[in-house]
């Protein structure tokens, strides 16, 4: 995957998260990250797509074209995502890294950590 | 719901990548409306969900934008070809395309540039000249309003006369056409001081001429109405040499012909009241004063009024009168005065006015606008020349076309290959055009002649280079475009077939064409480049009735306060002239007024002829010591020249004067009557006869001229000219002159010492110039020409390649081949020349006013181009006739 070295961008991560779970269509994800972030990022159009396209062209997820991948009750202007393998790979790196950051800073702002 | 808004969201999301916007554009739309819809309530919550909107089409869609370009620059040719593009995906890789393209073909691809630059450049240089000097307007408020007002003396033929002071009072007091006039003289006077003796033009201004410049001073204040004569102001020029700059000098004094004068002000760098060249007046005035009417000389400026004076007038027309009251008025003026005034009537006196603008553009339009011709001549080549080697371009790519079709490529996507390549090269041509263009401009103002008006203050002239820019720029593109959409249309598979057989019949009927255009024009210039060429040299050939060669020119002035005239002036004169002669290299010095080429001498003479025939004519004259004939190697005809005990009313004429009054008769011992300095007519006795002269300009006749003696009729305060005839090179006796002149009187100077060669040269200097660059289009129209038949013909021989190869084959000799080609070279060639030369017969009535000598139709003029032209056309189709022997019939025939 493209640019998964440098980590993921914080829309993107809560894009692949948010599709972690289920197939979800581009207002769906919307909703899904506003919840997962508590509220502190709301995709506006723009960005959600974008991210939607900078993911896609690195094989993070795929858009689904076929009817049959598609739930039940999908109208037909409703684009359905999925995450693809590399996808949940990259999403894994990333939270390994975030929860090594998070021991670490847990580990440090503790009382008893150590000082310089 | 929402159905308004979703538009607007529309028209926002196009600042987008196109390629992202095609691709989200309807889920763009419903995230946003989806959005709007959830926003149940307030207005607060719409300006923010729009504001939200606006901040994400800003940011999210600049980062698209951004990867969107780095992608572009790390996209492999490969992965540019597969897939959709937008348009500017493409553009950016037509443009690659292009510019792999013309590196590959140099040669052509220079031609282009080069061509494109020199019209586009060439073409604003010399328009910006024409604009900056004809059509800008005078740098006066209501320039458009102002006028030159000239008198003129209908019974002896002059016109654009300067006004005597009586008229110009009556027409300032009792005009209304306008609201305000001047009157405005020039003389020579001497500047002393602490800084030397200098001699110095000084402008002459009636209080109402400042008004009309609106002139705003660097230092000081201009000249007010009440100032007296002895006050002041000087110009920037002489501000900074004589007086170096120092300010304390306005409000200081400065010492004038030997009377002290009071300085109130130094004018700006840029001051200058603009008339007509043909007033001859000094291109820079050093200062400025009222006309007086105290100060006393023998001429112009010893009257108890302005009545003897003789003025130049300019007026500033009532607002919105038309030009005919302007006449009616003028008409009914110089009635009036006809019948007041005896004299005028006699000599039939008129006043006309023509606006400054024009009257000071005046001859230089005869030269700038056979100039602009030419260089439209050159454009129109450039023009040709680029369309023929864009059509050869587009001829030899039918084959890379038809492939690209036969492959798939979309015919779109051909023509807007050659669109790039074509907009590329018309834009690196501009660029080369505007470069050019700034150079040239330069170039013209420093070379062009003295008497080119207003050419200090050119610039480059940005309509004229959009306009030659968009011309050339439009042609480039039309005749790279055009065949490639004809091409294009073809069916490949016949192209593809057809290629070994060369272009199509009317491909090279089109550019044959062109090439004749190009030569016919090029002929054109070259005719009006030799006719100027020829007219140079005759005027160069033309003995104005004496010898300028190594002949010193220089003038002097000697002040009224401390000479008497004529006696005092007389004496001093002859002084100079005597130690002059003692010179080492010196053979003979003479003083005479004014000097010959020097520009038109206005006299106010009137010829009666013999007692009793009371005929009137006007003749120029000139006042003249001792030896002056002598000296500037005039022959005498008949009779004598002046000697030192001749009374005052002795007077020598020249040969067509004698002829004129007495035909077929002596003029020795006869009287003529005329007016040397105003007044009532002396009567003289005529001694001699001398060769005429040509006085004023080269290309004139020699006007009838009288002469009278210098121990008679000089003044003070005026200043006259004196050559020397020398043995040296002329200016290398000047400092002799200068020494003689300070043991004489160290308050007179020495002023513009010259050789009269020089004089020469100016009257030459504007055929030089027109020369010059009629030579230069001339010879770069023709470099173009030559240009474009070679390109046709070694093209036509390598499409015939495998033709000719069968032609030896089946024994058709070398010589053969070569006399074909030459022979089709040179049918373009002849058919250029032909309407070349119709073409040339009438466009060369544009440049008549600049020919002397030589007649528009001059046949060793033509005879010569046409060989130079056809012998051009053959070497140019020599080379590839050679080369087209040279082929080996085997190796032909397994071309491709």
């Amino acid at each position: 995957m493209g640019a998964s070295n440098k980590g993921l961008r914080k829309p993107w991560f809560y894009v692949l998260l948010s599709l972690a779970g289920s197939d979800l269509h581009g207002a769906g994800i919307a909703q899904e990250v506003a919840r997962l972030s508590e509220g502190r990022i709301h995709l506006w159009p723009v960005a959600l797509y974008g991210s939607l396209q900078a993911l896609s062209e690195r094989g993070a997820i795929v858009e689904l074209t076929k009817p049959s991948d598609r739930p039940a009750g999908a109208t037909e202007k409703q684009r359905y995502y999925r995450i693809t393998k590399s996808g949940r790979a990259a999403l894994a790196e990333e939270a390994r890294q975030m929860a090594w950051l998070a021991n670490e800073a847990l580990a440090r702002s503790a009382p008893s950590g150590k000082r310089t | 719901m929402h159905r308004r808004s979703r538009h607007v969201y529309r028209v926002m999301l196009r600042i987008l990548p196109p390629r992202f916007l095609d691709a989200n554009r309807e889920s763009l739309e419903d995230a946003f409306v989806h959005r709007l819809n959830n926003e149940t309530g307030t207005g607060f919550g719409v300006v923010r969900i729009w504001w939200g909107a606006v901040m994400d089409l800003f940011g999210a869609g600049g980062g698209l934008w951004l990867r969107h370009m780095q992608k572009r620059f790390r996209q492999t040719p490969t992965q540019q070809r597969t897939g959709t593009m937008s348009v500017y995906d493409r553009f950016v890789q037509d443009i690659r395309f292009a510019v792999r393209s013309l590196i590959h073909t140099p040669g052509a691809t220079i031609v282009v540039l080069v061509t494109l630059a020199l019209g586009i450049g060439a073409n604003t240089a010399v328009f910006s000249v024409i604009d900056t000097v004809i059509l800008q307007p005078l740098p006066y408020p209501d320039a458009d309003r102002l006028f030159v007002i000239d008198a003129a003396w209908e019974t002896t033929g002059v016109s654009e006369a300067p006004h005597l002071g009586a008229d110009f009072q009556f027409l300032q007091r009792e005009s209304t056409a306008f609201e305000r006039v001047g009157a405005l003289g020039t003389i020579r006077q001497n500047l002393t001081g602490e800084r030397g003796a200098e001699q110095i033009d000084m402008g002459l201004a009636t209080p109402g001429v400042f008004p009309l410049v609106g002139e705003r001073p660097v230092l000081g204040r201009v000249l007010q109405r009440d100032d007296p004569s002895n006050t002041i102001v000087i110009s920037h020029a002489l501000w900074q040499t004589y007086f170096a700059g120092d300010s304390s000098i306005v409000g200081g004094t400065a010492n004038i012909d030997g009377r002290p004068v009071d300085i109130v002000g130094v004018l700006s760098p840029t001051f200058r009241i603009h008339l007509p060249v043909s007033y001859g007046w000094p291109v820079r005035i050093d200062a400025w004063r009222h006309p007086s009417f105290e100060w006393s000389n023998g001429d112009l400026w010893n009257v108890e009024d302005l009545q003897g004076a003789m003025f130049r007038v300019i007026g500033l027309s009532a607002d919105g009168i038309p030009d005919a009251a302007i006449d009616a008025e003028l008409n009914r003026f110089a009635a009036n005065r006809r019948t007041t005034v005896p004299g005028h009537a006699d000599a039939g006196f008129q006043l006309t006015a023509r606006p400054l603008q024009r009257a000071v553009a005046g001859e230089a339009r005869g030269m700038l606008v056979p100039l602009f011709g030419a260089v439209g001549l050159v454009l129109l080549i450039a023009c040709v020349n680029v369309a023929n080697i864009m059509l050869v371009r587009a001829q030899d790519r039918r084959r890379e076309v038809a492939v690209r079709m036969a492959l798939g490529g979309g015919r779109g996507r051909i023509v807007s290959l050659m669109l790039a390549e074509s907009v590329l090269l018309a834009v690196a041509g501009a660029v080369g055009g505007i470069a050019l263009a700034w150079v040239g401009v330069r170039g013209l103002a420093s070379m062009s002649p003295p008497n080119l008006p207003r050419i200090d203050g050119i610039g480059i002239n940005a309509t004229v280079l959009a306009f030659a820019g968009s011309v050339t720029v439009l042609c480039t593109i039309l005749f790279g475009l055009v065949p490639s959409i004809v091409g294009s249309r073809a069916n490949p598979n016949q192209v593809l077939q057809s290629y070994s057989r060369g272009a199509t019949r009317r491909g090279r009927s089109i550019r044959r064409a062109l090439v004749a255009a190009e030569v016919s024009l090029s002929f054109v210039l070259l005719i009006a480049a030799g006719l100027l060429l020829r007219t140079l040299v005759t005027l160069q050939d033309v003995r104005p009735g004496f010898d300028y060669d190594d002949l010193l020119t220089f003038s002097v002035s000697v002040p009224g306060a401390t000479y008497s005239f004529p006696d005092g002036t007389a004496r001093f004169y002859t002084n100079l002239m005597n130690r002059t002669t003692e010179l080492p290299g010196v053979t003979s010095a003479a003083v005479v007024w004014p000097l010959p080429l020097e520009g038109q001498t206005w006299s106010g003479i009137y010829l009666t002829g013999d007692r009793g025939t009371e005929e009137q004519s006007m003749a120029n004259y000139r006042v003249i010591s001792r030896g002056y004939f002598e000296t500037v190697g005039a022959r005498m005809l008949d009779g004598r020249t002046f000697q030192p005990q001749d009374p005052r009313s002795v007077a020598v004429v020249s040969r067509q004067l004698a002829e004129h009054v007495w035909p077929g008769q002596s003029a020795i011992g006869r009287d003529i009557q005329a007016v040397p300095w105003g007044g009532d007519p002396v009567t003289f006795e005529i001694i001699g006869v001398a060769e005429d002269i040509r006085y004023a300009d080269l290309r004139e006749e020699p006007p009838e001229t009288i002469y009278f003696s210098l121990e008679g009729w000089s003044w003070a305060d005026w200043e006259f000219g004196a050559v020397a005839r020398t043995t040296v090179q002329p200016m290398s006796v000047v400092p002799g002159v200068k020494s003689v002149l300070a043991e004489l009187d160290a308050t007179v100077p020495l002023a513009r010492p010259r050789a009269m060669t020089g004089y020469v040269n100016d009257l030459l200097s504007a055929n030089r110039f027109a020369l010059t660059l009629f030579a230069v289009f001339a010879g770069v129209a023709v470099v173009m020409a030559t240009v474009g038949v070679y390109g046709v013909m070694s093209h036509l021989v390598n499409q015939r390649t495998r033709e000719l190869g069968i032609r030896m084959a089946l024994g058709a000799q070398k010589s053969g081949i070569v006399r074909t080609v030459v022979a089709q070279g040179l049918t373009m060639t002849i058919a250029g020349i032909a309407t070349g030369t119709i073409a040339a017969l009438w466009l060369t009535r544009f440049v008549s006013g600049l020919l002397y000598g030589v007649p528009n139709a001059d046949p060793v003029t033509y005879g010569t181009i046409v060989a130079l032209i056809a012998t051009a056309g053959a070497v140019a189709s020599y080379l590839p006739a050679r080369r087209a022997a040279r082929v080996d019939p085997v190796e032909s025939l397994r071309v491709e």
